[in-house]
């Protein structure tokens, strides 16, 4: 063996010192999808402000409790007395929002709002997602009959006007926070459902999928183990920007009166209440405005962050 | 589109200055500065072309072929190109110093340039016929009538039956052997003097390349103009071109005429392409040899050769020291440290060439060498 | 072509019949009697309930228009299913029936409402796109520019913000700053329809809404038109057009633009079909008659027959929209529209 041993030796010396350029590029040993796009998404400054701003906007809601009624007061009760006193004033250091017509802060309002909103934005779009992925996943996987009645179903929930039939759905099943989730939840599926079905048939025939099955993996197996880490990255991207879209719903559904039931504070109950002030103290309604604006755009722009660094294709505009 | 300017005079209509060549490149380099460094994608090009001259430029994907002659052509974006020395004179005129307006003369009119991929290079919404004839009407002033019927003419002039009914066409509707043809017909439609084809051949069936070739050749022999090309396959420029650059990372290895390169090579890189060339291995019942490894990252050149890592036949000076241009016969020079050694050239070049009894001495070219070796 | 288009028209009934069905399962199952809301809080005496009844339907009567009684002398409920043809029976007659609350033709108060929302679909729709193509060039052409920068900022916060909001905020700087800054003398109208003694020229009043309709897809064009046009600038045979020799102007405007336009157009037409379909939300904040404020009304007082025959024409038409983009798609696209010839 020694005199091998020898003659390798040298020619892996001389592989080396050949390959030695090559490799000082590759520093960076991770190579995975996830860490390549978790690398690229440092990079770019507006997806980390927004992941900033998101992180933020959560953290300020979540220990609202904690602080809130203590420094800025209350966002519900108030009684008689301050209700007169403090009614509609202009933004101070006390009340940097101002005060609403019955005395009560308007950022205690707004940041109690940014629960509701966050909450609705995240549970409707999970609803969706998750109907989306079970319809998306049977359609493509099965194909066929069950393929032809999603699809078509699909069609038909997108073919409706989907603010009236949010509104029709709000209508049937009647206000409250929960209901705003089923309606917007279930409104949302069909797009999901034809992002995934799509994903699902651009890899179901792929050679490591016919692999998997001729080695007598199960469907839901296929699925879970091979087809849902492979389109995955379109189902996050495209679940970060319904997030902001399904925020904007409430907004909607609240301004028309059709969502959280008063006095809860949801941002477009608030700007429903300032449009009647809009003469007088438009602070009323471009504060929780602007609240909606700087959260859905944070989500915006962290789905974009999320798109450029996972290379995922979008396919509808 | 009318003609920009009637008082303007074309380069091709004047003459060549005395003692220099219809179009000289050089020593170009063109780096492109991109987020991962710069890029050395044309480091140091030479050449000279005559008109009814066919160079053949050969080398893999990546050996800066394409963006030599994209620069010469004034195709490159700027930034993140950047020209980082180096000249490419035409008829006595500096192209890389001319106004934008002036290239804008140049390109398609003196200048032409077809490109690899058919499929992709024909503008999709507009009919072929005034995809060929808008260079006339850009260059030379035709109306919109005299364009269509001169792209007629063009279309019959390439082999393409029923030019009338096609030129009313589509790009859709033409097939990718017939859309290479109407890019040469669109590409000589204002008689250029010279050619540039990159890859034009790459996209087509095997017999289809041959057609395409020799469309080339005969229309070469009709205008008179000079061609470069293009391609990673030697095989493809064996019969047609007079002279031969072999490129490698930016750097032209190796240049001579067709025929040293293909007896008389003094390179290992040239002798792989040779080993790698179907017919060739076929001819001489061996093997095909293919080239192992991948060419060097252009941002990170290795110190010495940069062949030298994928070289079978690599020693420590080849690792170490960037070889010298040793300049054989006229002309013909090749950048290997063992260029002079007939032994070294004897024993491993491939058959084609050891069949020449003689070969030449070479003396190494100092003026080049102290540049190469400091690098 | 005509195939396509009579396929297309199949393919729309499964959708419409499901879209008028799901409807009206939910107006069955929505909380509260209609007929009882139609009185509010007085309480309507029973024999004119009846009456109601029978007129919409509700209720079974034989060919007279009789009410018919069961053996307890109550009357009969008419099933939903034979509810839901004698809908489809009088859509085919041009008949969406009445209003419960008003008694009125449904059609014809559609007829009333919906031209001004084509109105100002319209006038939202040529602003979309020309501010929108416009913007999205100018962004396209000066990368990384000042006016990219500006276009992409603009247009990121306006697909973030609420329309409603917008509509608000242009109301709160152009019916009341401007108004307050010139001293009374400039100002938008930032509510209603000009009547018969505007208060404002008549065009005045479609400014504010027309700006807020359009503006969230005027966003979304201009990104779009940038990043298509990008795209196409990048392809191949805009090299192949440079090396012929052509300015960088005709390869924009003569090579570029007709091929990333065609994803442009049909987006716009796309949402021109969106906005025929009435805005619920800027019709309520402008107090615009349209239909999208008709039917929110009419979804909120559970006046059903307005809410049917609302979506019914809504449905229709975003159909007929969407049919005529696609086939002038093919038109702009020579791919397309020679497509099959050249397959054969």
């Amino acid at each position: 063996m020694q005199y091998p041993l020898d003659l390798d030796t040298r020619a892996d010396e001389c592989a080396a010192a050949a390959e030695a350029p090559v490799n000082a590029e590759d520093s960076n040993p991770s190579r995975t999808l996830w860490g390549d796009a978790f690398k690229r998404l440092k990079k770019n400054r507006l997806a980390i402000f927004a992941i900033i701003w998101i992180l933020f906007v959560v953290v300020v809601a979540a220990t609202a409790d904690l602080w809130v009624p203590q420094v800025l007061g209350a966002p519900n009760a108030s009684d008689t007395a301050t209700m007169v006193m403090n009614s509609r004033l202009a933004p101070s250091l006390q009340h940097p929002f101002g005060t609403d017509t019955l005395g009560r802060d308007v950022l205690s309002r707004v940041i109690y709002g940014a629960r509701i909103s966050l909450t609705v934005g995240i549970v409707a779009t999970g609803i969706s997602t998750i109907i989306g992925l079970v319809l998306g996943a049977i359609a493509a996987y099965y194909g066929g009959l069950w393929d032809t009645i999603i699809m078509r179903l699909a069609d038909i929930f997108l073919a409706f006007p989907y603010t009236l039939f949010v509104i029709a759905m709000i209508a049937v099943i009647g206000n409250g926070i929960q209901n705003v989730f089923i309606a917007i939840g279930i409104l949302g599926w069909p797009s999901i459902a034809r992002v995934f079905r799509s994903a699902i048939l651009s890899v179901k025939e792929s050679d490591y999928v016919d692999a998997a099955r001729s080695m007598g993996a199960s469907d839901v197996r296929i699925i879970a183990r091979h087809i849902f880490p492979n389109s995955v990255a379109s189902i996050v991207v495209y679940a970060t920007m319904n997030i902001g879209g399904a925020i904007l719903t409430e907004s909607a559904l609240s301004f028309l009166g059709l969502g959280v039931i008063p006095p809860d504070p949801s941002w477009g109950t608030l700007i429903q209440e300032g449009q009647k002030f809009l003469q007088t103290e438009p602070w009323l309604m471009i504060m929780p405005g602007l609240a909606i604006l700087t959260t859905v755009l944070a989500f915006t722009l962290l789905g974009d962050g999320l798109r450029d660094a996972l290379d995922v294709k979008m396919k509808d505009a | 589109m009318a003609k920009k300017n009637d008082s303007y005079v074309d380069i091709k209509t004047q003459p060549v200055p005395e003692g220099h060549h219809l179009l000289e490149v050089d020593d170009l380099k063109m780096y492109f500065h991109t987020e991962d460094g710069v890029v050395h994608a044309v480091d140091g090009v030479s050449y000279t072309l005559d008109r009814g001259e066919t160079l053949g430029v050969v080398g893999e994907s990546g050996s800066g072929k394409s963006v030599t002659a994209m620069t010469i052509m004034g195709l490159i974006s700027m930034p993140p190109g950047k020209i980082e020395g180096g000249s490419v004179t035409y008829r006595g005129h500096d192209l890389l110093n001319m106004s934008e307006e002036d290239m804008q003369h140049v390109r398609g009119n003196d200048i032409a340039m077809i490109f690899q991929d058919p499929m992709t290079s024909l503008n999709p919404v507009y009919k072929i016929g005034r995809q060929v004839g808008e260079g006339l009407r850009l260059h030379r002033g035709y109306s919109k009538e005299e364009a269509l019927k001169r792209a007629t003419e063009l279309l019959d002039l390439v082999g393409i039956p029923e030019p009338e009914k096609r030129v009313n066409e589509y790009p859709h509707q033409f097939s990718g052997g017939m859309r290479q043809r109407v890019m040469i017909a669109m590409a000589l439609a204002c008689d250029p003097d010279i050619l540039i084809a990159d890859e034009p051949t790459t996209a087509l069936d095997v017999t289809i390349q041959a057609q395409i070739i020799e469309l080339m050749q005969e229309m070469q022999e009709k205008n008179g103009n000079a061609i470069i090309m293009i391609t990673h396959d030697l095989g493809v420029v064996a019969d047609m071109a007079d002279k031969i650059m072999v490129m490698y990372a930016g750097h032209p290895v190796e240049f001579g005429t067709a025929d040293e390169i293909f007896y008389e090579s003094r390179h290992p890189y040239t002798w792989g392409l040779i080993r790698s060339i179907p017919e060739q291995a076929t001819d001489e019942k061996k093997p095909l040899t293919p080239i192992h490894g991948n060419p060097p990252s252009l941002v990170n050149l290795p110190a010495g050769c940069a062949f030298a890592p994928r070289c079978p036949y690599a020693t420590e000076l080849c690792h170490k020291e960037r070889p010298k241009k040793y300049v054989m016969s006229d002309g013909h020079y090749s950048e290997c440290h063992y260029a002079d050694d007939d032994a070294f050239v004897k024993k491993f070049a491939p058959d084609t060439s050891r069949s020449r009894a003689t070969i030449p001495a070479a003396i190494p070219d100092d003026v080049e060498a102290t540049k190469g070796g400091d690098a | 072509m005509l195939r396509y288009i009579l396929k297309r028209v199949l393919q729309f009934i499964p959708v419409f019949l499901g879209v008028t069905l799901i409807l009206f399962i939910l107006q069955n199952v929505v909380p509260g009697d209609p007929i009882k809301l139609i009185a509010g809080e007085r309480k309507l005496d029973p024999v004119t309930e009846m009456n109601i009844r029978a007129a919409h339907g509700l209720i079974k009567t034989d060919a007279d228009g009789n009410i018919i009684y069961d053996e307890n002398g109550d009357t009969i409920e008419t099933p939903m299913v034979e509810r839901y043809f004698d809908y489809l029976g009088g859509l085919l007659q041009g008949d969406l029936g009445t209003s419960y609350q008003k008694g009125r033709e449904v059609t014809e108060m559609i007829l009333e409402a919906y031209p001004y929302t084509v109105q100002i679909a319209l006038v939202a729709i040529v602003i979309e796109a020309i501010v929108g193509i416009g913007a999205g060039i100018i962004s396209a052409i000066k990368r990384y520019s000042f006016w990219d920068v500006l276009v992409t900022l603009v247009t990121s916060a306006l697909v973030a913000m609420p329309a409603f909001w917008l509509g608000l905020l242009l109301q709160l700087f152009f019916g009341i700053w401007l108004k307050d800054l010139s001293g009374g003398a400039l100002a938008l109208p930032i509510s209603g329809v000009p009547g018969p003694r505007p208060q404002f020229a008549g065009w005045m009043y479609y400014i504010l809404p027309a700006v807020t309709l359009a503006a969230i897809s005027t966003a979304y064009t201009a990104r779009i038109m940038r990043s298509q046009l990008i795209e196409v600038m990048n392809q191949d045979y805009i090299r192949t057009a440079k090396a012929k020799g052509l300015s960088k102007r005709d390869i924009i405007f003569k090579h570029a633009l007709k091929n990333a336009l065609i994803p442009v157009v049909t987006y716009v037409g796309m949402d021109f079909g969106a906005m025929l379909a009435g805005a619920i939300l800027t019709e309520t904040v402008f107090n615009w008659p349209g239909i999208g404020q008709q039917t929110y009304t009419a979804i909120t007082r559970r006046d059903w027959p307005i809410v049917m025959g609302s979506v019914t024409v809504i449905v229709v038409v975003v159909m007929i929209i969407n049919l005529i983009v696609d086939v002038s798609y093919a038109f702009l696209d020579p791919r397309i529209r020679l497509g099959n010839k050249s397959e054969k």
